[in-house]
């Protein structure tokens, strides 16, 4: 490709699938599709988006649980290791049972663990709707966590976590990590700590599950081409007997994120003011609050990332916010970073920014990879694109081409199944009326360069980001600074 | 199942293929154009070459001067980019249905009006250096894997790495650039794929009318290389500070419109598609040997490889690694594999096709890569051409490519450790 960075968190999305709606019958959205959304008993939210044209049918469970139902860094990696084990068997499946169910259909079953949720996905042709639906109710009902699999994915994840060694921005994330959040389970690695895995007991997984894993904190989308009567039926015989745990009086979880930024960024929802002294950008060289290093033997590129706090998704800010990035690294090859790194100066293959948002606060990041010589000048760059955009806001074209890419590009994210269930749930999730995207779509036409100055000012501001590099700081040509 | 009954197939008078693949699933359209062109086509010295258009048509025109090419994608609202292989060169946005021709008519300024600013090849070429270090130099397996691909191809172009060899991209002159663009970036060359929400009558006057009055140029050179029989196993390495020890190999499989690709797919599939997959329950589940496990056939025009990589875990020498990947394979080419393994194989087959053809792109990436390996009609006997694969046919072609006197073997050793033959 000629860069990595492709449409680069245009929106903040749930995992692997997603859905959203209104109630009953919800309006059309998009040329004659429409969203049903049902409420079993028990409290499980049911979508339905029947999608013809092409024999597929997709099932996504969205479980509100996520890192965050980690109770402490005693727990980092609980929350990854009891939804692996969701989908390597069940009561009713061994491991290799179950691979070759889903398997006979030409099935993929996938699992995966957020900090705010958790989702569970299978998709198939349509004929096979029901034993689809089936399989996936049993690998969400009837864990069997048998110490013979908790051992073997542990080893897996072990694995992996010393593989990820190799991996600059493994170590990159971790500083970041930990410098916008702290001790907080957000600070915490989705596959977790090797040495908290290694100490995880089968005890810890059936009290995570059945803590977290409940009828009112989930969400059922299902998209495709299927029987919609018939469909309607098997949720309730498949899922109608899932038993409340009683946890909706638990929300909202009241979570106090910590920020090792904090003193800088406020917390969420109450961001600090913006510079008080506008003429700081100007001075001679921008200094970020906190700089953290990581040494990797033998490595021809140096690989920076930046971070700031900031607000969760569903806050006001989120799209002027969205407009921001495009102008300084989500936007691709039109963007500051790209322009300023990369075309003007040949430092880098790519460089970019983007939202990471979650329920209870966000950070905004930016980053690329450089040669060792051109480490510091490039990071210098940087904060100037930052503080520039920060102090000086956005231009009348700049606003216009991201307001247009924005809106132009809209139509490409309904393009597949994964796509729709995608947009649905993350209203789910995030408590966003049903359709958001055209609220969102109204408020970015609204949007006023005043607007944008102003939010940007909250947070654009070098001294509000912690970096973290990792590079071969004992090469003779790079200095850790 | 299929949507390829309803493709509209044209050639412009200056030879010009096009394809159209009208839908109406979502109202987004997809253009790509692909040249024939790629690693294939280069020669010692130039190496690179190919992969340096995907940068330097996206630096200006006559008509789009530097910097208006990306403002006009992005305020269009396109998912726009480039990519290259050893075979094509491809250029794609996917867009809004109504956007089609903002599109054609940028795709088709660019096939003939590329400006190769001396100033813009310097710069980019320096970003293209860094993409080297970042996507081959660095990568655990980077440098491995263009070890293995060299000393699998002794004679053919497919023995260098796609970006190029690092001292080529230092030397490479923009005179070559250019004399490159002149021979291959002619409509004669090159393929048209619009798939999505259009009508076909309106899409082709929108073509006429932007790629009609471009002229024909030379046709490109024909490549006929044919890579010597392998008459041994070969092995290389690359000593690297890396965690875990990493074996990488590589047997070669037939080209483009080989009737022994079907049988090999589905082969693929048996080796290493899902949890019980052969390689898959050998080397992770039952003995949890390996980490990574990853592989598959890489499809070209010319004879290519099925490659097989993972990772030894802590405590398994990668011999052992290897020699529980032979058993295996070996097993299969002796034994053969169960009915009920060649029907899942077949089912996962099946449902990729499908969800190939879930997004425009989708669609038009399947029907671009198949129109230039074989003709996009082979895409019509797609399944049935694997459905009537037995499971004799699949051992039969086991033991054909996985002769262990005619596999490469890549190690990636940890700095200080060594292997043991």
């Amino acid at each position: 490709m000629r860069a990595i960075h492709r449409r680069l968190s245009k929106r903040q999305r749930p995992g692997i699938d997603p859905i959203a709606l209104s109630g009953g019958t919800g309006p059309a959205t998009g040329k004659g599709i429409r969203i049903d959304r049902q409420v079993l008993d028990n409290g499980l939210r049911l979508l339905l988006l029947e999608r013809p044209g092409l024999p597929l049918v997709s099932y996504h469970l969205l479980v509100e649980t996520g890192t965050i139902d980690e109770t402490g860094p005693d727990e980092s990696g609980l929350a990854q290791l009891t939804t692996q084990l969701l989908t390597q068997e069940s009561k009713n499946y061994s491991a290799l049972e179950l691979a070759r169910a889903v398997e006979d259909l030409g099935a993929t079953l996938g699992a995966h663990s957020d900090r705010d949720f958790t989702t569970v996905g299978l998709s198939s042709l349509a004929r096979d709707q029901s034993a689809s639906l089936s399989l996936l109710a049993e690998v969400t009902r009837n864990p069997a966590f048998s110490t013979d699999e908790i051992e073997r994915k542990r080893q897996e994840i072990c694995t992996v976590l010393r593989r990820n060694l190799d991996d600059p921005g493994y170590h990159v994330s971790r500083l970041l990590a930990h410098r916008l959040y702290g001790e907080h389970a957000y600070g915490h690695a989705l596959l977790g700590e090797p040495a908290v895995v290694e100490s995880l007991s089968r005890e810890d997984l059936l009290r995570f599950y059945e803590g977290n894993f409940a009828p009112e904190r989930s969400v059922l989308a299902i998209v495709g081409q299927f029987d919609r009567e018939l469909v309607l039926e098997e949720v309730k015989n498949e899922f109608g007997s899932w038993q409340r745990v009683g946890l909706e009086n638990d929300r909202p979880r009241s979570v106090e994120v910590p920020s090792r930024l904090s003193a800088l960024v406020g917390e969420e929802g109450s961001i600090a003011a913006p510079p008080s002294d506008p003429s700081r950008a100007s001075a001679s060289k921008s200094v970020a609050a906190f700089r953290d290093t990581h040494q990797m033997d033998g490595v021809s590129q140096a690989t920076v990332r930046v971070a700031c706090r900031i607000v969760p998704r569903q806050h006001d800010d989120y799209v002027p916010l969205v407009v921001l990035d495009q102008i300084l690294g989500g936007g691709g090859f039109s963007s500051r970073l790209m322009r300023s790194l990369r075309d003007e100066m040949g430092w880098t293959y790519g460089a970019s920014s983007s939202l990471g948002l979650h329920k209870h606060a966000g950070a905004w990041v930016a980053g690329f990879k450089t040669s060792q010589e051109t480490l510091e000048p490039a990071i210098d760059r940087l904060f100037a694109e930052i503080d520039l955009l920060g102090l000086k806001g956005p231009t009348e074209e700049e606003i216009e081409h991201a307001r247009a890419y924005l809106s132009g590009s809209l139509p490409l994210d309904f393009e597949t199944n994964a796509q729709w269930a995608s947009h649905a749930l993350e209203a789910e999730l995030y408590g966003l009326p049903p359709f958001f995207w055209e609220d969102e779509s109204r408020r970015l036409q609204e949007l006023t360069t005043a607007d944008l100055l102003e939010v940007g000012a909250r947070y654009l501001s070098a001294d509000r980001f912690a970096v973290a590099i990792n590079g071969d700081f004992l090469d003779d040509s790079l200095s850790p600074g | 199942m299929s949507l390829y009954r309803e493709i509209t197939e044209i050639e412009l008078e200056n030879g010009l293929k096009v394809l159209m693949a009208p839908s109406d699933r979502s109202p987004t359209v997809t253009s790509q154009v692909w040249y024939k062109v790629g690693s294939r086509y280069e020669r010692t010295g130039i190496t690179g070459i190919s992969h340096v258009f995907e940068h330097m048509m996206f630096k200006g025109t006559t008509r789009f001067p530097k910097g208006t090419l990306d403002q006009i994608f992005h305020s269009q609202g396109m998912d726009y980019n480039a990519f290259t292989s050893h075979d094509f060169t491809a250029y794609y946005e996917t867009m809004a249905a109504d956007r089609l021709e903002v599109a054609l008519e940028l795709e088709s300024d660019r096939m003939r009006g590329l400006t190769l600013d001396s100033g813009e090849f310097d710069s980019e070429m320096a970003v293209i250096r860094e993409e080297r270090r970042q996507t081959r130099e660095d990568p655990p397996f980077g440098l491995l894997s263009e070890a293995v691909e060299a000393t699998t191809f002794l004679v053919h172009p497919y023995r260098w790495p796609v970006i190029g060899w690092m001292d080529d991209l230092e030397k490479l002159q923009l005179e070559e650039v250019r004399e490159y663009y002149g021979r291959f970036y002619v409509p004669n060359n090159a393929l048209l794929v619009l798939a999505g929400a259009f009508e076909p009558s309106e899409a082709q006057e929108l073509v006429e009318r932007h790629f009609g009055s471009i002229s024909a140029g030379s046709p490109a050179p024909a490549i006929d290389v044919t890579e010597p029989e392998q008459l041994g196993e070969r092995t290389v390495s690359v000593h690297k500070n890396v965690q875990l020890p990493g074996i990488l190999i590589a047997h070669r499989i037939p080209g483009a419109g080989s009737p022994k690709l079907p049988a090999l797919r589905l082969l693929e599939a048996v080796l290493l598609d899902g949890r019980s997959s052969r390689l898959y329950q050998r080397l992770v589940y039952r003995q949890p040997f390996v980490t990574g496990l990853t592989g598959g056939m890489h499809e070209r025009i010319d004879p290519s490889t099925f490659l097989l990589r993972c990772q030894a875990r802590p405590e398994i020498s990668i011999e052992t690694v290897r020699d529980e990947i032979y058993e295996e394979l070996t097993s299969i080419a002796s034994q053969g594999i169960e009915a009920d393994e060649l029907t899942r194989a077949f089912h996962s087959l099946e449902v990729d096709h499908v969800f190939g053809q879930e997004s425009s792109t989708g669609l038009a990436q399947g029907l671009a890569a198949a129109e230039c390996r074989t003709g996009w009609r082979s895409l019509e006997t797609f399944l049935d051409d694997h459905r009537s694969v037995t499971v004799d046919d699949v051992r039969e072609v086991a033991a054909e490519i996985f002769d262990p006197k005619k596999r490469v073997i890549g190690y990636l050793i940890p700095e200080r450790d060594e292997v043991r033959s």
